[in-house]
């Protein structure tokens, strides 16, 4: 389905729930709460394969900007409960269709914005170098995103697993790490002075944060998925003919 | 001898009329025990992971369909929405239920949300046309719906590769789609609506609206022609309902 003139749409519950943890990460970051963490360190370094990780700088340190443009309502702003949903159906049902009800609906044309306006195959990483601190997009837009690179898993000396997600605003990578594999990040890592590494002071302590792994993991598997259905329209489905009648109850269905 | 025959007369008319009971009873029962069942998977995906990819009405969708389902036709529903319908979820269930259905069944799977190039978009992943087809194929039931609320849900039309959904269906009966759009078309819903345009119209007609003739029976191309019109004429001409398979016009559909 299309979410044409849906874009702008309101989040719901747990969108609001995890645009607060992202938002967790650049408040806590932005208190500039730092640990010396050398081991952690290099264990980003490995975890996000060969030093990949860049300064995210403005990341760590634009967290106002993020809070004002998520007012708390927005946080709160749910839609039904599911087992409302459900029930939804059955109060609007009458026992007749109603055309004339229809034809009203129909006639509801709001100021739809084109398909997918935002997402034209866009490259995974934003060309815009403006850092924005949070992964919010319910202002319908995208062009400030932090995109989620992926996903890591790696195992520690003691066999534990840790999570590590890349981070980037477009121009600059960061990390953040589960070193304990309990789903809550444990440190930020970011490559403050640009030298391809990551030193001493660069990795940030997050354990008391609580943000969740699995906000990326949602992040990077939307994004995966947005991915794939710009790239299905962009190179099958507008260029695609279907000459195909619209009612053939005579198909060929030897391979169903 | 007379006398004799005339003593047996009343116990044979007893005996005759017990046989009679008992055939009747019988009979009486046989209806309820072989009426056929209708099983319903019902899919929804409104909220998907992140927000980018969010839809607003689809998981309303996959509710109406189960509503209407079940308060006419008494049937057997699995319901799954938003990030209950990971794509393992919606397997199993599909499985379950193709694997239960008799020939004497109806099977009927509704699906609303994302569509790609060759399957559905589930919650975490896309369900294959290919999964459905083996699906179809390994089902006894000799009346099959599938109904899709998706983008390029036409798409489905032009065949697969897999090799397990080999086995031909077109002799187990009916098997009928009805898609939201051609292969090269979106699927379209707008706000205030309280589902997409196709199950909008879907809903509609399978409730009395299709019914030209009133007869209470709506049939396969009853339903087409409405749910047709009126999709077209609300989508402004953009997008067309596709109905597809191996079924005879006058197939009951719904019986309301």
């Amino acid at each position: 389905m299309n979410n044409e003139e849906t874009i702008v749409m309101k989040p719901q519950n747990n969108k609001a729930e995890q645009t607060q943890s992202v938002e967790t990460v650049d408040k806590k970051s932005n208190k500039g709460k730092k640990v010396v963490a050398t081991a952690a360190a290099s264990i980003v370094g490995g975890v996000v394969g060969g030093g990949a990780a860049y300064a995210a700088t403005e990341m760590l340190h634009s967290k106002d900007e993020a809070e004002e443009q998520k007012p708390e309502e927005e946080a709160v702003a749910a839609e039904k409960p599911a087992a409302a949903v459900v029930d939804e159906p059955q109060k609007e049902q009458p026992d007749e269709p109603q055309k004339e009800e229809l034809v009203s609906r129909v006639d509801d044309e709001e100021g739809g914005e084109p398909d997918y306006a935002n997402h034209n195959g866009a490259d995974p990483v934003t060309q815009n170098p403006e850092v924005q601190a949070t992964v919010d997009d319910t202002n319908g837009g995208n062009a400030h995103e932090v995109q989620v690179l992926g996903m890591y898993e790696a195992q520690g000396e003691d066999g534990q697993t840790m999570q590590a997600a890349m981070l980037t605003n477009g121009h600059e990578v960061a990390a953040v790490v589960d070193l304990d594999g309990d789903g809550v990040a444990d440190v930020l890592a970011v490559d403050e002075n640009h030298n391809q590494q990551i030193d001493e002071g660069e990795v940030y302590d997050l354990s008391n944060d609580n943000v969740h792994m699995a906000d990326y993991q949602d992040l990077y598997m939307a994004q995966q998925q947005q991915m794939q259905m710009d790239q299905e329209q962009n190179t099958f489905a507008y260029n695609a003919s279907d000459d195909q009648p619209d009612y053939n109850n005579d198909a060929d269905l030897s391979y169903v | 001898m007379t006398s004799r025959i005339t003593t047996m007369m009343p116990i044979c008319h007893m005996y005759k009329v017990t046989q009679i009971l008992l055939l009747s009873v019988v009979l009486a029962l046989l209806p309820l025990s072989v009426q056929a069942k209708i099983y319903l998977l019902s899919v929804g995906i409104s909220d998907y992971p992140g927000t980018r990819n969010d839809l607003r009405l689809p998981h309303n969708d996959a509710a109406t369909m189960q509503w209407l389902y079940k308060e006419n036709k008494q049937a057997k529903v699995c319901l799954l929405m938003n990030d209950k319908a990971k794509v393992a979820t919606v397997k199993k269930a599909l499985q379950k239920m193709v694997s239960v259905a008799t020939a004497d069944d109806i099977v009927v799977i509704f699906f609303s949300g994302h569509g790609v190039k060759g399957g559905f978009v589930c919650y975490d992943g896309s369900l294959y046309y290919d999964d459905i087809y083996t699906a179809m194929a390994s089902c006894k039931s000799k009346n099959k719906m599938v109904f899709a609320d998706a983008c390029f849900a036409g798409a489905i039309r032009q065949g697969k590769s897999n090799a397990n959904a080999s086995s031909n269906s077109v002799n187990k009966g009916n098997v009928m789609f009805f898609l939201s759009s051609r292969s090269n078309e979106k699927s379209i819903e707008r706000p205030g609506m309280t589902n997409g345009f196709f199950t909008y119209a879907l809903q509609h007609g399978l409730r009395g609206g299709a019914d030209k003739n009133r007869d209470r029976i709506i049939t396969a191309k009853e339903l087409f022609d409405y749910v047709s019109e009126k999709v077209k004429k609300d989508s402004g001409n953009r997008q067309h309902p596709v109905m597809w398979g191996k079924f005879s016009d006058d197939m009951p559909v719904m019986k309301w």
